[in-house]
């Protein structure tokens, strides 16, 4: 692994801070008022990040695009009722993620979609959206080592690594254990360690 | 308590790009959030109307019955 010239845990700081950050430039009673400019922010701040972490579960940018919408649609819906602790990053992510799950299923359920995945599987696979995005060859290895862990572990290591979440916040975005999110952690840490090394 | 800091999550995080919206698509979804959030501002408004005309149709059928 090449060192950086920013210091670790300078930069964790940052990061942990990231999606907080962004969540205190959105106004929740502009949100829960119905204010346009409320929406604007919100969606300005998180459509991109949602998209990311979409691209990066393995989406195709249409199926991205139309999950990142559901989301905004349902927080419009939702506003009104929003909670004074809410945090909208979160509830946005836990959102599109059960949007995500709820896709993959449905996926499975319509046969054009298995044929589909089965030629996925048998031919060669092309670059995902993130890995053909990626600036240098070390993005691109970071990309595809990240491609490669399986989905469980990738989702709660993008919630940590790249949004500063604690793994007790990844796991309620996520529905699951605390312990689980830690072991699925634990697990993406070591295969990512042994691919870039 | 927090989890211990791990360097890999630094070192993957900053070699993440961002991955956006094209600009087309956010100006789509854009648009269908404005229209929602506008759709969603006429319903609480209509209720509200509906709800102070239902007390005042109450109220005068009160002061009807009470005369």
């Amino acid at each position: 692994m090449r060192e950086e010239e920013t210091p670790a845990a300078d930069y964790r700081i940052a990061q942990r801070h990231t999606l907080r950050a962004e969540e205190d430039r959105v106004s929740l009673p502009g949100l829960r008022a119905l204010d346009s400019r409320a929406f604007d922010i919100a969606f300005a701040v998180f459509a991109p990040r949602l998209n990311g972490w979409l691209l990066r579960m393995g989406a195709s940018r249409s199926v991205a695009e139309e999950l990142v919408q559901e989301a905004f649609l349902r927080l419009a819906r939702h506003a009104p009722r929003l909670r004074d602790d809410t945090r909208v990053g979160a509830w946005l992510y836990a959102v599109t993620r059960n949007l995500w799950v709820s896709h993959r299923r449905w996926c499975w359920l319509d046969g054009t979609r298995l044929i589909e995945l089965a030629e996925q599987t048998f031919t060669a696979r092309p670059p995902t959206p993130a890995e053909a995005a990626a600036a240098g060859e070390t993005a691109l290895r970071v990309e595809r080592a990240l491609a490669a862990l399986p989905e469980a572990q990738r989702e709660v290591f993008l919630l940590v690594a790249q949004e500063g979440l604690e793994p007790t916040e990844a796991a309620g975005i996520l529905g699951i254990a605390p312990e689980a999110a830690r072991q699925r952690l634990a697990r993406a840490r070591k295969a990512l360690k042994e691919a870039l090394e | 308590m927090s989890d211990p800091l791990d360097p890999l999550d630094d070192h993957v995080a900053r070699h993440l790009g961002e991955l956006p919206l094209d600009p087309q698509a956010a100006r789509r979804v854009r648009g269908r959030l404005g229209a929602e959030v506008e759709a969603r501002r006429l319903e609480v408004i209509e209720g509200a109307l509906h709800g102070g005309f239902a007390i005042a149709a109450l109220a005068w059928t009160l002061l009807v019955l009470v005369k």
